[in-house]
């Protein structure tokens, strides 16, 4: 209790890390309470309205079809949370897997790993997904898929690492002279101690995940119209940038607001975690 | 040496290898026949079959894919549905404008990434730091496509400073293709510039900490001496392995900046070919950019190599 | 005014940490003259390297700051002059240059040796390229370094640890400086290799009229070079004095206190080290009293009461800073037992028969087997139950392979290895878990060997969970204390991290965690050379003390003879994976017979002057060879002044020379004079 307490004292004690914070946590009450917040059904057309300046009426203003826009950027942080954080987890839960294997067994199962992982580090990170996509379809499940898919190679890589290292520490030979059986050992001592990085690197590529998501959305290859996306509404938007620029712009305001703040949350984690890099942001 | 050239050398090719029977195995993994996913449900079964026997798919996998492989080698990239053109063509006309957009913006990404990074760690948290991590913080968090747009909006719309798409080679117009380039190229290298940004910092501030800066301070050096002849050359080489990932995500940048600019590259050839489903294409950009990835990175790894004495040496 | 060329006066650093202000140096005072040896005594944070990087302004600004004193160099205030300034700088380096501890990371490994010294001379000196290059190969001849035309290119991945310190002291004393100063710089570096730096530094400022300050933690170094000494505690000087007044007539408690704590290569066995009790002065914790009066056995009313005391002469030379003048010698209070009680020994425990253990070197696309590399060359020695049984050696000698060997952990070549009398080399996996009770380890990192997320508490009882020695909860709880108590922790601090002990506590509590299972034989890795020394002796006594109170035995593995003689019982020192000699402990000092031996006992200094003036040195040149260039017939040949020409064709056999006394030598007569 006194450590978390410590712990949460040198996260929050820089405030830029507690501005992310707060950001992160408004983001996510807008995910998770869309309705109670947006003042209005995100779909919902009005073609009497389209492409109005913000007003009383739309905050925001509308976009082509006369949707009111803040509530459709409301919506859109739904998408942005499940798939960004969905997906890390997927990259992450893979990529720890097969670096676990890797650095454990070591010989021959490491060099087929590893020659895998390399193949996907040298495909363009949207191409792979845009491909995968054109294959596989776009439905919300096959993008967190993709997306975490593509991913994988950082987990991999810093898990095998880490075992390398870990491995070869002094309390780990203490583990096997007491007795300790092979699983044991991995368990209780190899896998808790190669963690703390995995999380952090977690943390950070939250923040990439969405972006990767925007993109995605904005090429017409992530989640299907009508369901409010951020980078699909920039995109919509681009057609209109002369007449609406709004539509365009505050979409893509609120991934930089939400990715910003991610990225400066995980480079907290990281330095609260490791006391070597404090103050490396 | 020599050896750990061959190794690399070696390790690229397999690489290759397993990209390509990715590459070729996304084919065979389409739901559906992949005749009538390529071309719709519309076509008549003689003409679907006729596709079905051109294309192999009624012959054993390992022998499509050497078919597959051998024409990929000897220039024969297969043949696009949705352009009635073979691949090869379409390719040869767009890779060298990708591939000149993504040498720029890497040499951009670099230069000024090592320089802000170099400098913020030794300016260590005075203004000029904070400046450059707020503003490198924020070039990582965003959307590329955005920032085109923001341009477009003000340089092109706006102010009428620069054309909003396009692209020209500088050998046919040597002015336009520099207006037509730099927002590109901004956008392209923005990341870049950001993670080298923070990657130079981080490395240089973990050399100064080492001993051997220590040393050459207790000798009496001027700290820019110290900086730049001890630390700097210490610094790049954990900066050279970041090349490798920059590249990558410095070439899918062009998906979407080539759409966002209209220019016709690898990139807006690959997003175009996937809303048509031509498979046969989107194989074929697939693996020529992941190709050039690869021998970037064997490039990238026998500087690193040279560099570094304790490899070069062993 | 400059009487002396150096001359630091109430000199104060502090680091402002989020613990709060550390006053890592607290109102230091010391002089060095021109062409004297220097040593700063004192254990880590005591800031005896602190006050040197301050005297240069070296210290990271913020978060160090010099808050106060002098440094008058030549009759100039160092400290009066700006950090990073021309002047400054033309005196860090030019005037005052300095060597460190750790070779592997003091040069900077992508430029090349040449060009490393070659900038200093061209710095300082002013001279152009090729003078410089001419200088710098004068240099290198100077240190002891050959072929120095074609080193100046090498990169200092490609010169040995002895070699690279080297290369550092020919660095420092590229601009002909009036000061050395040497950061423990040879705290790294093998026990023969440290001694041949040593001898070059003295031979080089006595040559040249420079200066040295040598700041160290080994009072034995200190003994052997040093003219005069300062020894500092906690940030504060506590005594000062020739070296001879130092080790005759020690005069702080402090002092006195750590020349009881360490066993002496000529010592009395049945001479107890006298541990100093408690930890070293955290000093974020400085309270502006004496910083040793939580460990001082003599404090009185005085020290609790009055600040800091200052420092008092107790001749021109000689001063003391404490309130009770000089305290007698305490010979007489005896903290632990000597080592040399008589032991009743029982059968042999374990027998290693010419155990091999070669590691395969391959090469090119194929993978051919080109080589073995030679870890353990047919090792043979055994133990007794209830001996201890030290084990010698520099790095790549085999001694931690050997453990592992004993221990399981991997399999040998060749050979046998029987504990009580059962071969235990080629058990299945679960034959070898139960046999893990009885063979239990001590790691020499203290800090490395306990896993960082497990409580204290659950580190010492894993052992038995994991081998069901335990059927209750509450047995278990029992267990774990009584474990915490016999090694002097207490029990309620179980739920600690580890990261919340020091590191003689850490120690400790690896010590717990290797009796849990009541194990037969304990093998110790250089248990203590991670410590610091005033902790060094605790350790000792207690690892005395439970073998005395379990029946223990012990294999005792360390570099550092004077400790190893002082705990075993019998002695083998090993060189390049073989064994050179067994020897029962009183011997081995009086009357070695294998010149690697001579050579380490010559290496190590005793720590009183007056012995270590009438000690005849043995002359060894060269260092540990790597094990993949391991020499032809007699491993030890290249390096040995008796060699005959039979020593490069035959290797000699380890044979017994009478009184159980075993050398793997031809020349034994010679070598006993």
């Amino acid at each position: 209790m006194k450590k978390a307490k410590r712990f949460l004292g040198v996260l929050f004690g820089r405030k830029i890390v507690l501005a992310a914070a707060v950001v992160v946590v408004f983001f996510l009450i807008c995910a998770v309470a869309s309705p109670l917040i947006a003042p209005c059904e995100p779909n919902a057309i009005d073609l009497k309205s389209t492409l109005e300046g913000p007003s009383g009426e739309h905050i925001f203003g509308t976009d082509q079809h006369g949707r009111d826009l803040f509530s459709r950027i409301v919506y859109g942080s739904r998408m942005a949370f499940l798939i960004g954080v969905l997906a890390v987890l997927v990259a992450a839960v893979v990529g720890v897997a097969i670096g676990l294997a890797a650095g454990y067994f070591g010989g021959a199962v490491d060099s087929v790993l590893m020659r895998l992982i390399e193949a996907e580090m040298s495909i363009p990170g949207i191409m792979l997904a845009l491909a995968l996509v054109a294959t596989f379809g776009n439905s919300v499940g096959m993008l967190i898929f993709i997306l975490g898919f593509s991913a994988i190679p950082p987990y991999a890589r810093m898990m095998r690492a880490q075992v390398l290292s870990v491995r070869e520490l002094d309390y780990v030979a203490a583990s096997r002279i007491i007795g300790s059986g092979d699983l044991r050992t991995m368990l209780r001592h190899v896998f808790p101690n190669c963690l703390s990085p995995i999380i952090v690197l977690m943390s950070q590529s939250i923040g990439g995940t969405i972006l990767a998501e925007a993109s995605l959305s904005y090429l017409s290859a992530g989640i299907m119209p009508p369901t409010a996306s951020w980078g699909k509404m920039v995109s919509e938007g681009y057609q209109y940038l002369t007449t609406a620029p709004l539509f365009a712009l505050l979409p893509g305001v609120a991934v930089i607001l939400l990715v910003l703040s991610f990225n400066i949350l995980g480079d907290g984690l990281r330095d609260a975690l490791d006391p070597h890099m404090r103050g490396n942001l | 040496m020599y050896k750990y050239i061959g190794k690399r050398i070696l390790q690229m090719f397999l690489a290759l290898f397993l990209i390509s029977v990715f590459v070729f195995a996304l084919l065979q993994m389409i739901p559906g026949d992949p005749v009538y996913a390529m071309l719709g449900d519309e076509i008549s079964i003689e003409r679907h079959d006729q596709v079905y026997r051109e294309m192999r798919l009624d012959r054993p996998l390992p022998e499509q894919y050497a078919v597959w492989m051998k024409g990929f080698i000897g220039g024969d990239m297969g043949y696009s549905f949705s352009y009635r053109k073979p691949v090869a063509e379409l390719v040869a006309a767009r890779l060298p404008t990708t591939m000149y957009l993504g040498v720029l913006s890497s040499l951009v990404s670099v230069a000024l990434g090592v320089l802000f990074g170099a400098v913020t760690a030794v300016k260590r948290g005075t203004w000029v730091d904070n400046v450059v991590t707020v503003i490198s913080n924020i070039g990582l968090a965003t959307p590329i496509f955005w920032l085109g747009i923001l341009l477009v909006l003000v340089f092109s719309l706006k102010l009428g400073w620069l054309p909003s798409n396009g692209f020209t080679f500088p050998w046919e117009d040597f002015g336009l293709s520099v207006q037509q380039t730099i927002m590109p190229v901004i956008c392209m290298s923005i990341g870049g510039v950001a993670s080298y940004t923070r990657q130079t910092r981080s490395s240089m501030l973990e050399v100064i900490r080492q001993d051997y800066i220590r040393t050459a301070r207790s000798k009496g050096l001027p700290e820019g001496r110290v900086i730049w002849k001890h630390a700097l050359k210490n610094a790049l080489i954990p900066i050279l392995t970041l090349i490798a990932v920059t590249l990558r995500n410095t070439i899918a940048g062009a998906a979407v900046v080539e759409n966002v600019f209209n220019i016709n590259g690898m990139g807006s050839l690959m997003v175009q070919c996937i809303t048509k489903r031509d498979f046969q294409l989107v194989q074929a950009c697939i693996l020529l950019l992941s190709a050039v990835t690869c021998v970037c990175n064997l490039l990238v790894d026998i500087a690193y190599a040279y560099v570094d004495p304790r490899i070069r040496l062993k | 005014m400059a009487e002396h060329l150096l001359q630091v006066d109430h000199l104060q650093t502090v680091f402002h940490t989020r613990e709060g202000l550390v006053r890592a140096v607290d109102d230091v005072s010391f002089t060095v003259d021109a062409g004297e040896i220097v040593s700063i005594v004192g254990e880590s944070g005591s800031g005896k390297s602190v006050s040197m990087l301050s005297v240069l302004q070296l210290i990271q600004m913020p978060p160090g700051e010099i808050t106060g004193g002098k440094a008058l160099f030549e009759g100039r205030d160092l400290l009066g002059l700006k950090p990073g300034g021309e002047e400054m700088r033309r005196v860090r380096g030019g005037k005052v240059s300095m060597i460190f501890q750790e070779p592997m990371t003091s040069l900077n490994p992508v430029l090349t040796v040449g060009d490393q010294i070659m900038e200093s001379v061209m710095l300082h000196l002013g001279y152009g390229k090729k003078e410089a290059r001419a200088r710098a190969l004068e240099l290198l001849e100077l240190v002891g370094i050959p072929d120095g035309e074609e080193r100046l290119g090498y990169y200092p991945v490609q010169f040995s640890g002895g070699m690279r310190q080297r290369v550092m002291i020919a660095m420092a004393m590229a601009s002909d400086p009036k000061i050395l100063i040497a950061d423990e710089a040879t705290t790294a570096l093998d026990v023969t290799t440290q001694e041949q730096i040593l001898d070059l530094l003295r031979d080089i400022v006595r040559g040249t009229g420079t200066a040295l300050i040598i700041i160290t933690h080994n009072l034995s170094v200190v003994a052997r070079y040093a003219d005069r000494i300062y020894v500092m505690y906690a940030g504060n000087v506590v005594e000062r004095g020739t070296a001879g007044e130092m080790f005759a007539a020690p005069a702080h408690p402090y002092t006195q206190g750590l020349l009881q704590a360490i066993p002496r290569l000529d010592g009395d066995k049945s001479r107890p080290l006298v541990a100093i009790e408690g930890m070293p002065l955290n000093p974020a914790k400085k309270d502006g009293r004496c910083p040793f009066l939580p460990r001082c056995r003599y404090a009185g009313e005085a020290c609790r009461e009055k600040p800091m005391p200052p420092m008092e002469a107790l001749g021109p030379t000689h001063g003391a800073a404490c309130w009770q003048g000089v305290p007698q010698k305490a010979g007489e209070r005896a903290g632990g037992q000597g080592a040399l009680a008589q032991k009743e020994l029982g059968e042999e425990l374990l027998a290693i028969r010419h155990v091999k253990k070669f590691y395969p070197v391959y090469k090119g696309v194929l993978r051919k087997k080109v080589a073995d590399v030679k870890a353990l060359d047919d090792v043979t020695f055994s133990l007794r139950a209830g001996e201890t049984v030290g084990l010698v050696g520099e790095s790549g000698c085999g001694k931690t392979t050997l453990a592992k060997s004993i221990l399981c952990l991997h399999e040998i070549t060749e050979g046998e290895i029987c504990f009580e009398g059962r071969d235990i080399t080629r058990l299945k996996k679960s034959a070898i878990r139960p046999l893990r009770r009885d063979i239990q380890f001590i790691f020499q990192d203290p800090y490395g060997s306990l896993d960082p997320r497990q409580t204290a508490g659950s580190l010492v009882g894993e052992v038995l969970k994991v081998n069901r020695l335990v059927s209750s909860k509450e047995e278990y709880d029992r267990r774990v204390a009584e474990l915490f108590e016999a090694v002097g922790v207490d029990p309620a601090l179980r739920d600690r991290m580890p990261h919340e002990f020091s590191g003689g506590q850490r120690q400790r509590l690896g010590i717990a965690r290797a009796l849990a299972s009541n194990p037969k034989l304990v093998i110790c890795d250089e248990p203590i050379s991670a410590l610091d020394v005033s902790i060094q002796a605790q350790i000792i006594n207690l690892l005395i003390d439970l073998q005395k109170k379990r029946g223990l035995t012990y294999l005792f593995i360390a570099h550092d003879l004077s400790v190893v003689r002082h705990i075993s019982d019998r002695i083998v020192v090993m060189y390049l994976g073989k064994v050179v000699e067994v020897s029962p402990w009183q011997e081995l000092y009086e009357k070695p017979l294998h010149p690697y031996t001579r050579a380490l006992l010559s290496a190590i200094p005793i720590p009183d002057p007056e012995v270590e003036k009438q000690r005849g040195r043995a002359a060894f040149s060269g260092e540990v060879p790597s094990l993949l260039n391991r020499p032809s017939g007699c491993v030890f040949h290249n390096r040995c002044p008796y060699k005959s020409e039979r020593c490069q064709r035959e290797a000699p056999q380890l044979e017994d020379q009478g009184g159980g006394h075993l050398a793997a030598c031809f020349h034994t007569r010679l070598v006993a004079g």
